[in-house]
């Protein structure tokens, strides 16, 4: 194990490496602080130039640029409740609110030391476990699998603020809208309204940027401009008090450990992993009636586990050839135009690539948290931007951005259209986070379950016969119970509250 | 139903909408397949049948009791859906760049009332900021005029 993690640092630590290692930390930040460009979009537009570096190279500046764009959407999340990727969509739960009480300095903080914590953590479950967990993935059938996803559904509608019904009814929507498009399995179209446009379905990024961006604008541009955000910055406002320091430490080795199982799966390991972290966390927590109006847990257990899933992620991607997101699909494909291909084989082919972009991640959270730290007074004073001037430079650069993916005009129109479906939403108390996340398990939760239904000759019940997928629909079912039922009590309040302020 | 308890469910009925979209486009153009070969409308059927009936049970809570709802703001939704589509309608036409201005000038209704002096900065702001940005660094492959 120390041979291995020896031999990646060698890889990573030469002065060529680390200078681009840095270089695509801080592009990547930068890009991924706009609103509608994320890790997807900045690793897209720096991969011609890694065509150009060694392979080691080109994967560590890569892993850069990933990382950076990941923390430029917590930053974007955090200050504008504009979450870049799915999982970010968690932490904006509590980062905003949090922004909103003037701690903005301090949720960037915890969650660039969360993210840190989270890798180290899971390169520690790779360095120790690969080879061990490379064979439980190929363990697991489609039948497993479509109980994970379930779960991950579950666990998603559970973080909801308003109540589990609610967020059930959120992840339906959006697995439904997951399904517009061509029927990979027959070839049919579906839900398209003839639009040619749509048979490729609709794009992640146009729904996200619809429903956060476009919502939010609509929402918050009327506010005036926040007092806090005009009060002087200093270093003090940065850090955490001491009893949340305490308190985050637990938090952030569950998040963690919950991250590196589900990292390992591949799929979405990282979009299942915070949401299940923090489900599990608002239940467990002592802190759980703070969860929602900008508790420190739930920006740490997501942000760990995000980032320990990104690690232990790398064992499907670089072993059985499943890229866990789009993001790491570039990524492989960056290796094999280096002539790399991914494969069971592939950890003791080329081990020090393997075991180099391990480590290149671990240097890249480093060099995240050595570059953003002292940045963090320069994003929080984004919010002093007068709420006149910010807004409608929002809505430029979401429409830009969504423009910019496809050079289609229909994708903004369509995000103009999930706007208002999420402004309507939230005017009625249903959140769009939920819904993100079943538009992204959706489709391979379908594809789960008919490949598990062709297996079984068409019989349920092989659901419940493996011992992996029973377990997990059976943690699913008790999850939904338990969270249904003692909210039945608070799910009345608002109402009652309605009787007597009209 | 009267009108008061339409505008305080309209998120749930809009809802309830868009399952029954779901269920009957699954039910009437697609395939339901077998169980065990499913076709493109089983999944979408049970998904959306579960929204429905998740839809039913919560109007039939909320009508009991008035439940509770943000008004809509009319005139950042107004002005934000117009910025968008002044960009969607401007971009084919003129380019990137007369789109963007076009944009932050409907957008820059929805915060409030701002003096002309003001609009105008903001407008040439944001057009300045996404020359920088997407233009000069990031080297984006887009259009930034058309037509002139």
């Amino acid at each position: 194990m120390l041979d291995n993690l020896a031999l990646g640092f060698a890889t990573a630590t030469t002065a060529s490496n680390l200078l681009y290692c840095f270089v695509g930390t801080f592009l990547g930040t930068f890009i991924g602080v706009l609103p509608g460009l994320g890790p997807l979009a900045a690793v897209a537009m720096l991969l011609p130039v890694s065509f150009y570096l060694p392979p080691e190279t080109a994967l560590v500046m890569l892993a850069g640029v990933y990382y950076g764009a990941e923390y430029g959407g917590s930053i974007a999340s955090i200050l504008l409740n504009i979450p870049g990727t799915p999982s970010s969509s968690i932490t904006c739960i509590d980062g905003y609110p949090m922004a909103r009480q003037g701690r903005a300095g301090v949720a960037l903080l915890i969650t660039a030391l969360a993210s840190f914590f989270g890798g180290i953590f899971g390169i520690l479950v790779i360095a120790g476990l690969a080879p061990v967990l490379a064979e439980f993935a190929l363990l697991l059938q489609p039948a497993d699998y479509f109980a994970v996803m379930l779960l991950g559904l579950v666990a998603a509608s559970v973080v909801s603020n308003s109540g589990t019904m609610r967020g059930v009814m959120m992840v339906c929507l959006g697995v439904l809208l997951g399904t517009i498009g061509v029927d990979v399995n027959s070839g049919v179209t579906r839900f398209t309204g003839g639009v040619q446009d749509l048979r490729d379905g609709v794009g992640l990024v146009v729904v996200a940027m619809g429903l956060f961006g476009v919502s939010e604008a609509m929402m918050s541009a009327r506010g005036a401009t926040p007092s806090y955000a005009t009060e002087k910055v200093s270093w003090r406002r940065f850090l955490p008090e001491t009893d949340e320091w305490l308190r985050t430490l637990a938090p952030a080795l569950r998040g963690s450990l919950v991250g590196s199982f589900f990292g390992t799966l591949p799929g979405t390991g990282q979009t299942v992993a915070s949401s299940i972290g923090y489900a599990l966390e608002k239940r467990i927590s002592k802190n759980r009636a703070q969860f929602g109006k900008g508790a420190i847990e739930g920006i740490v257990v997501p942000e760990s586990a995000n980032n320990a899933a990104a690690q232990t992620a790398f064992i499907p991607t670089l072993t059985l050839g499943i890229p866990g997101s789009t993001t790491m699909a570039l990524m492989i494909g960056a290796l094999m135009i280096h002539g790399v291909t991914p494969g069971p084989r592939l950890i003791t082919e080329h081990p020090d690539l393997f075991w180099g972009l391990i480590v290149s991640f671990l240097f890249g959270n480093l060099f995240l948290l050595v570059l953003n730290i002292p940045l963090i007074g320069i994003w929080v004073k984004l919010l002093q931007i007068p709420h006149y001037f910010l807004y409608p430079v929002v809505v430029v650069l979401i429409s830009i951005g969504v423009y910019s993916i496809d050079h289609s005009i229909l994708d903004v129109w369509t995000m103009l259209a999930f706007g208002l479906l999420g402004y309507v939403l939230r005017l009625y108390r249903f959140e769009p986070a939920p819904l993100l996340i079943g538009f992204i398990l959706g489709p391979m939760m379908e594809e789960y379950l008919r490949r598990a239904m062709l297996l079984s000759r068409g019989d349920p019940m092989v659901f419940f016969e493996r011992p992996g997928s029973a377990i997990l629909i059976g943690i699913s079912a008790v999850l939904l119970v338990l969270t249904a039922l003692p909210r039945r009590k608070r799910k009345v309040t608002p109402n009652e509250e309605a009787t007597e302020t009209p | 139903m009267e009108l008061r308890r339409m505008k305080e469910n309209a998120g749930t009925l809009l809802l309830l909408a868009i399952s029954l979209v779901f269920v009957t486009g699954a039910l009437t153009f697609l395939e339901l397949g077998t169980p065990r070969r499913m076709g493109p409308g089983a999944f979408p059927l049970i998904v959306g049948l579960i929204l429905l009936c998740l839809c039913v049970i919560t109007l039939l809570k909320d009508l009991r009791l008035p439940a509770s709802y943000t008004p809509a703001d009319w005139r950042s939704v107004g002005a934000v859906a117009a910025a968008v589509a002044l960009f969607a309608l401007l971009t084919p036409a003129f380019g990137v760049l007369p789109a963007a201005g076009g944009c932050a000038f409907a957008a820059s209704f929805a915060v409030g009332d701002l003096s002309p002096v003001r609009r105008l900065a903001l407008v040439a702001g944001a057009i300045l900021g996404v020359w920088l940005i997407f233009f000069v660094g990031l080297k984006l492959p887009l259009e930034a005029f058309k037509g002139f």
